[in-house]
């Protein structure tokens, strides 16, 4: 088939197409019959080489979960990720593993994901003895790694617990590139850090997604980093996507009502831009994801559902060039 | 309302840490005071003695730590001196905290009922079917629908916003001239922070209720916050009301925190601003101003004399050599 009008027509580097993870939960001593939750029940979406692409929404709302099946870390209960030409479902272990070289994964807490007992120079020579690469010159690489992420050499020697949080996530950040990988999902990586520090790590991304022609899946509840972060963001509600954009359809003219809501109960730094703001208070709290409501999702806290919404799921429709959204009411 | 007026007074609090390299000091020569009815923001990254300030007002410090010196004053009474048995009375009294894992603070196996009465067996006088009464009043107050419904249940039968909800009235039980309210919407999802912050604003109101807010977010600072104290390696470096401090900082930290910090309306693409550096150890901490290390402002003077904090006539204290001129109000004097 041809296709002619640029970006559009670049094969992405990943496609998920409805994507579930759906976990069993334990069933009650009277009732035998098994309950499921469903975290992720439905994610499509495309990530074009070198772009990022955020993912926002709130605890239990299926993000991380997401990212996680998208690597296969948790086989998906259903649904297709295509990386780089490749279907992943297809794959055995091993060439899993091997592709594994190709994606990553940063964690949030740059405390519990290096091991204690590791000095640098092991953490960071490890996927290199494990993947066979560069024998003998593993530590030519190593130096040449902390050098990007901007830590001294001097860390080689050192363990984890020598280094404040920043720089730990820099440790983490410099193991996720080792291997020259393509895509890292990178989950909450600055959350657990301090305000003025927090920045510094961000610009590292950026700064190394230009280096390295990489492309991010950026996870975060942080609307405000996101922002900062991603050409295209997606907003999730309990397991499924809501609304997806480039950054300015989602950040200037949402369509759906739990993206305006999230965004206007986020506090600005400004007390009188914050007084002035037209804030969507959503009533109640998320329902539970092992029985979510009927028809659309968000019902039970919008302010302006209707009948409609109570019984029929709306659709995933495109309502301009890459803004989709799931709402009966934006038209 | 009387405003002004000081509550809670704190002077000269320093609090240290047995350690093994010598004493660590956590807190030094914090002054500041929370005036009636007014919400005081009391923001810091990690070690800078914002939650350890609370700790310090409601006697509650660990065994290893220490005030060494500086003195608290509640309500008109002196508290830094009380024993432990004249503290338990003051504390949810007079006084009381919300923390921010609402899951933690809880008692699992009792009724959140049964332990928002807690508060009123221990502190008032009223018969049972007037403690239940109040109760329910409480829950009520604080937005818990079904409220005798949720008596009944457990701390894990309830979601995060609802447990912080009964901190919240627990706190309140006793009609406390002060709250002190650490951290508590940051385990909380935005859409239910903003209730809870809501709910921190009509509690000021309603009942004239001066509330210690701690916390690292300047955007929940210029939500609900009327004056803002910025803290850093356990000392106090600017405070002012909220407009002025968040539109018009003076300290480099301050203006640093600020600028570092991208904000939902944000539009800037490329580099954020950064602070070089990180937040400081407590044990190696520098001489001088503490921020001097990561400061593009800092001099000489910065690096050996530690700059006092200093009131500009206006209600705008700062501790700095070197302000950043901001083309603010107070600069033409």
């Amino acid at each position: 088939m041809m296709n002619d009008d640029g970006l559009q027509g670049r094969s992405p580097l990943l496609v998920v197409e409805d994507l579930k993870k759906h976990y069993g939960a334990a069933r009650g001593l009277w009732n035998k019959q098994q309950r499921v939750v469903k975290a992720v029940d439905g994610v499509s979406f495309d990530l074009q080489a070198g772009e990022t692409l955020g993912l926002v929404g709130e605890s239990g709302c299926g993000k991380s979960t997401t990212g996680r099946a998208i690597l296969h870390m948790e086989r998906p209960t259903e649904g297709k990720v295509v990386f780089d030409g490749q279907e992943l479902s297809g794959l055995n272990r091993e060439q899993l593993r091997q592709l594994r070289r190709d994606m990553q994964i940063v964690f949030q807490d740059p405390y519990s994901s290096l091991n204690s007992r590791m000095k640098v120079r092991d953490i960071l020579a490890e996927p290199y003895r494990i993947h066979g690469l560069h024998r003998g010159r593993e530590m030519e690489r190593v130096r040449e790694l902390l050098e990007m992420v901007g830590l001294p050499q001097a860390s080689l020697e050192k363990l984890p617990h020598e280094f404040s949080g920043g720089q730990r996530q820099r440790i983490v950040i410099a193991r996720a590139i080792a291997l020259r990988p393509k895509f890292i999902v990178c989950d909450e990586p600055v959350s657990a850090l301090d305000v003025s520090v927090q920045s510094q790590i961000v610009n590292l991304f950026g700064q190394l997604q230009r280096e390295l022609d990489l492309t991010y899946l950026f996870i975060s509840h942080d609307l405000s980093i996101v922002r900062h972060m991603s050409d295209r963001v997606g907003v999730m509600y309990l397991g499924r996507l809501v609304e997806l954009g480039d950054k300015s359809q989602i950040f200037q003219h949402a369509r759906h009502p739990y993206t305006q809501a999230l965004m206007s109960a986020i506090p600005v730094p400004n007390p009188e831009l914050q007084r002035k703001r037209e804030k969507i208070t959503l009533r109640g709290e998320l329902p539970s994801p092992m029985n979510p409501p009927s028809g659309c999702r968000f019902h039970t806290r919008c302010p302006w559902a209707e009948e409609r919404c109570r019984q029929v799921e709306p659709a995933w429709r495109e309502t301009e060039p890459g803004h989709w959204v799931a709402c009966h009411l934006a038209d | 309302m009387s405003r002004n007026e000081p509550i809670l007074n704190i002077e000269e609090l320093t609090v240290s840490f047995q350690h093994p390299n010598g004493a660590v000091k956590a807190l030094q020569d914090v002054s500041f005071s929370l005036n009636k009815g007014e919400i005081l923001g009391l923001v810091g990254e990690s070690g800078s003695g914002k939650s350890l300030t609370a700790l310090t007002i409601m006697k509650l410090l660990p065994d290893q730590a220490q005030v060494e010196q500086g003195v608290i004053v509640l309500n008109g009474k002196t508290i830094t001196k009380l024993s432990a048995k004249e503290m338990r009375k003051l504390r949810g009294n007079d006084v009381s905290m919300i923390f921010q894992e609402p899951m933690t603070a809880l008692n699992p196996l009792v009724s959140v009922g049964k332990q928002i009465e807690e508060m009123l067996v221990l502190h008032k006088k009223m018969s049972r079917s007037a403690r239940k009464a109040r109760v329910i009043e409480l829950l009520q107050s604080v937005g818990i629908p079904e409220p005798e419904l949720r008596y009944r249940q457990f701390p894990f039968e309830l979601s995060g916003g609802m447990r912080q909800r009964i901190m919240i009235a627990m706190a309140l039980a006793c009609e406390p001239k002060v709250i002190i309210a650490d951290e508590p919407t940051t385990a909380l999802d935005v859409t239910i922070q903003a209730q809870i912050l809501d709910l921190l604003k009509e509690i000021k109101l309603k009942y004239g209720t001066s509330i210690l807010l701690i916390t690292h977010d300047m955007g929940v600072i210029a939500d609900t916050a009327d004056r803002v104290a910025v803290m850093y390696a356990g000392r106090l470096m600017e405070m002012a009301a909220v407009d002025e401090l968040l539109t018009q900082p003076r300290h480099p930290y301050t203006v640093g925190l600020l600028a570092s910090m991208p904000d939902i309306t944000d539009e800037r693409e490329g580099e954020l601003t950064t602070i070089r550096g990180s937040v400081p150890d407590l044990t190696r901490l520098p001489v001088g101003c503490p921020f001097h290390p990561r400061c593009d402002f800092a001099t000489e003077r910065c690096t050996t004399e530690v700059p006092p904090l200093t009131d500009d006539g206006h209600g705008h204290a700062l501790a700095c050599w070197n302000p950043v001129k901001g083309g603010g109000i107070h600069d033409e004097r």
